[in-house]
């Protein structure tokens, strides 16, 4: 990757409604789908991806996630934003493997990521692609490690944050918004009441929502996770892929990495079972699996908080992809 | 359940990342893994950021020479 080259070899070549099928141009800053609300999601010239984005390109290349930048949405290399985000390690806890009985359990480590969790992807690429469109204000609902990250990306790249959280929320993370010099709110509700406000501050201040699913670049970030996988594995995906799951869109993100993969002729056909596992006192995507939605509804009542988590339920495998989330692993009756 | 995987060797997981390690067993006792399959686990977020379990604080060890050979001997 040539490092003093002004544009960088992205394809994006337009959003589409992932429900609607409605394309949109991506060179604007967009929020969800004016047609019904739902998520748009950024598609590529994979023609053009296919011949630059090879398994050799990637493996000499440095850079963390932006080594995959021909699949990625940000054109101008001044807007990557980067703390050192991508390329964890995957793991092989045998000890671990050998009491639980499976012998190729492997831990994609995402810790190491630099604001200590896998929401760094997503937002260093949702925050890139957001200041390079011209949003100055940033605003999203957190529970916990998104709001550090969309904190800590939006002050590496010039831009001002505001975070409402749970008053409940793990510390650490109130602290790591702050000493990242974002707004924190702390509201007297759950998550989904934090999402309102956030929705009010970016209506009332012509903020930029970064939420969950209400803009088309967190996803992309996280598909990198996708990517590594394919990478990590030899370009063999593995057999299943165990994921906690809060809104889905690590899953999301994966699934749509493997289809990209494919049409670059770097991946097969074959995909991994995917199995969300959620608690069962704040099940959303786990409920909307078994009740055959389409999309999982915000959960009211959520009883989990942190240790506190009570028993487990894992979903059974499932297509995690947004405009059919859930529906085709239970169709193919697996 | 992250104190668990911390001593099998796995590195202290994500609070959520422990629920889904504890998830495999029962996973595997429904047939959705079998033995032999690769599986990749997911560890999303770091222990240290999510609330400490529950642990007894340890002891202050007194600065007295005297008293360390009896500590030392306890470990």
């Amino acid at each position: 990757m040539a490092l003093s080259r002004d544009r960088t070899d992205s394809t994006l070549a337009y959003l589409e409604g992932s429900r609607s099928g409605i394309r949109y141009g991506a060179d604007e800053l967009r929020g969800t789908d004016p047609a019904d609300g739902r998520t748009l999601l950024a598609r590529y010239d994979l023609e053009a991806a296919r011949g630059r984005l090879t398994k050799e390109a990637v493996a000499g290349r440095r850079g963390g996630l932006w080594r995959w930048e021909e699949l990625l949405p940000v054109r101008t290399r001044a807007f990557l934003t980067t703390l050192g985000e991508g390329a964890t390690p995957l793991l092989p806890p045998s000890r671990l493997a050998r009491k639980l009985a499976i012998s190729g359990l492997y831990i994609k480590a995402e810790s190491a990521n630099p604001t200590g969790s896998f929401k760094a992807r997503g937002m260093a690429v949702a925050v890139s692609r957001a200041v390079e469109l011209g949003a100055t204000h940033l605003v999203a609902p957190s529970a916990g490690n998104a709001a550090g990250a969309l904190a800590a990306y939006a002050a590496a790249a010039g831009a001002r944050a505001t975070v409402v959280m749970p008053a409940d929320a793990p510390f650490a993370n109130q602290v790591e918004v702050m000493v990242c010099g974002a707004r924190l709110i702390l509201l007297d509700g759950l998550i989904s009441d934090c999402g309102k406000l956030a929705r009010l501050v970016c209506e009332e201040k012509g903020a930029f929502d970064m939420a969950t699913l209400r803009e088309p670049y967190r996803v992309e970030g996280k598909k990198t996770l996708g990517f590594e996988l394919a990478e990590d594995f030899g370009w063999n995906l593995p057999d299943a892929v165990v994921y906690p799951t809060g809104g889905g869109t690590g899953l999301i993100g994966m699934w749509k990495a493997f289809d990209e993969l494919e049409a670059l002729g770097l991946i097969g056909a074959a995909r991994p079972r995917m199995y969300a596992v959620q608690s069962d006192g704040c099940a959303p995507i786990v409920r909307a699996y078994q009740q055959g939605a389409d999309f999982a509804e915000p959960w009211t009542d959520a009883t989990t908080r942190g240790r506190h988590s009570r028993a487990l339920r894992p979903g059974r495998p499932s297509d995690p992809r947004l405009s059919s989330a859930l529906r085709r692993g239970r169709d193919r009756g697996s | 359940m992250q104190a668990y995987a911390a001593r099998e060797g796995a590195g202290f997981l994500g609070l959520e990342s422990s629920a889904a390690l504890a998830a495999l067993p029962l996973m595997r006792e429904r047939d959705l893994i079998d033995a032999g399959e690769r599986v990749a686990l997911f560890d999303t977020g770091a222990g240290f950021k999510s609330e400490p379990p529950s642990m007894a604080p340890p002891a202050v060890v007194p600065n007295d020479p005297s008293a360390w050979p009896e500590i030392v001997s306890g470990l």
